[in-house]
């Protein structure tokens, strides 16, 4: 953490409201990034995002090294986003897979039918897997960074990330089998 | 069929994809809500944000649990509860050996030592290995006596106070799963937001508490019980988790699974301080029976600083 994000944390800690915001400008977008990956919906991700800001608030005298701050507001952020996906997903009953937001790399090596693949095995993930598998593959975390991250057992995460593993190759061979199919028909 | 390489690849790749700019809008609505929301003094905080042992997960757990019910939400019908006897008044019987010991403080839990197989949070502030007797709390609020017999171990002492006696069942536990089997976990819950959003503001009695808990549905209650602990009144009772009821509280610890779980409640009235929960438990029925009566019985020997 660089000194002048180290003095807007202890400032913060003070109840100074403008360093906080200033914090928020300095680590908005790698947090919004976070929330959107797990929660795939830029609208849902900012509800989210918001909350965790205000509770990061609310609790920021609580954080006793400052210099641990990047850590701790990935933690509430991502504990915020997994709260929001397990509403929504109580709420949803029809697995339905929603348009991606966001732009979609036109190169590429994931075909279309990939993406649509890998949306729908993701969205079939618990929202705890989807964290662990967006702070493993996307923020670069360690198994135990994620166990510290979630509070839970190392040993859980791992088996959780081989999980949603599994069910992500899963939909990837399904795409491939459908195909190979297609092209077999045609 | 994608082999792991290919497979971690692929994910990488498909999840740099989306936005990674945070829209202005965030920032206005965030500078709104921290106007009207005050910070909370730090050893208030809930324990959801530290590193927990498992009889603190469980207890946050029957904590989110009690606490939804106290705001009616009902999830499943019908309402049960467990046999055996309902907790008794705090017995007369004065705590284990009060002899006393040099009392802890915070630069004491420094270099406290622990039990080898345990590996405690360096930001717990615990003071490790007790001696038979008294002791008091350095960080947690209000300071806390209590008094212990020889073979337990203080691993927390700041936003909560946990002790857990140094046994063969934790030691095994915590070999197995990293946490903690039979322990007394002790917090403040006055505005917890460890439970479902939206219940962040509630404040209850002790009384309060109790009662939603015995009218909860989830969960397994036996007869509610006035106690005195530490010149504070409030409530007793053994609870657990209905084992027919498969939910969690959005926001539980990731992986809860505390079925099996049984703890010995205490809500204590603490003016001007809100209610003081105390949670004797254990992760598994079998360890319980041994481990509550000694447990309870340091309880008992709590006396608090107000």
């Amino acid at each position: 953490m660089v000194a002048r994000d180290r003095d807007l944390v202890e400032a913060a800690q003070r109840g100074d409201q403008a360093a906080f915001v200033d914090l928020v400008r300095s680590t908005g977008d790698r947090l919004f990034a976070l929330g959107y990956r797990i929660l795939r919906d830029v609208d849902r991700t900012e509800d989210a995002l918001q909350d965790a800001l205000v509770i990061a608030w609310r609790d920021l005298r609580g954080l006793r090294d400052p210099d641990r701050f990047d850590a701790w507001i990935n933690r509430v952020v991502t504990n915020v986003c997994i709260s929001h996906a397990t509403r929504e997903r109580r709420r949803t009953v029809n697995l339905r897979v929603l348009p991606v937001d966001g732009p979609i790399a036109p190169d590429d090596l994931l075909m279309i039918g990939e993406r649509d693949q890998l949306e729908r095995g993701f969205r079939r993930l618990t929202p705890d897997e989807r964290a662990i598998l967006v702070l493993h593959h996307y923020a670069g975390y360690t198994l135990a960074e994620i166990a510290d991250a979630l509070g839970a057992p190392a040993g859980t995460v791992r088996s959780r990330l081989h999980h949603a593993h599994r069910a992500m190759r899963a939909a990837l061979d399904a795409e491939a089998r459908a195909s190979t199919t297609g092209e077999r028909t045609a | 069929m994608t082999d792991d390489r290919e497979l971690s690849l692929i994910l990488d790749r498909w999840l740099s994809d989306g936005p990674t700019e945070m829209p202005d809008r965030v920032i206005d609505v965030v500078a709104i809500g921290i106007s009207r929301q005050r910070q909370r003094p730090a050893w208030r905080l809930d324990w959801r944000h530290l590193s927990m042992n498992s009889l603190a997960k469980a207890g946050v757990a029957i904590a989110a649990v009690v606490l939804v019910a106290v705001v009616g939400y009902n999830l499943l019908p019908g309402s049960t509860r467990f046999g055996g006897p309902a907790p008794s008044q705090a017995p007369t019987q004065p705590p284990p050996s009060a002899t006393p010991t040099a009392t802890p403080s915070a630069a004491a839990s420094a270099t406290a030592v622990f039990p080898t197989w345990y590996t405690p949070n360096p930001d717990d502030g615990g003071a490790g290995i007790l001696t038979a007797g008294s002791h008091t709390t350095s960080s947690f609020l209000p300071p806390l006596t209590y008094a212990v017999p020889a073979g337990w171990v203080n691993h927390s002492d700041g936003t909560y106070v946990g002790l857990f006696p140094d046994t063969p069942a934790n030691q095994a536990e915590f070999a197995r799963s990293g946490e903690i089997a039979d322990s007394i976990v002790m917090g403040q819950i006055d505005s917890p937001y460890f439970v479902c959003k939206g219940l962040e503001n509630y404040r209850g009695t002790a009384a309060e508490m109790a009662a939603a808990a015995a009218a909860n549905e989830i969960l397994m209650v036996s007869d509610v019980a006035d106690v005195t602990v530490g010149g504070l009144t409030g409530k007793r009772f053994d609870v657990r988790i209905d084992p027919d009821w498969d939910g969690n509280c959005p926001g539980d610890p990731p992986g809860s699974n505390y079925a099996d779980g049984r703890t010995r409640v205490f809500f204590l009235d603490a003016p001007g301080r809100g209610v003081i929960v105390i949670f004797v438990g254990s992760l598994h029925a079998t360890d319980h029976e041994a481990f509550v009566a000694p447990a309870t019985q340091i309880v008992e020997s709590f006396d608090f600083t107000l």
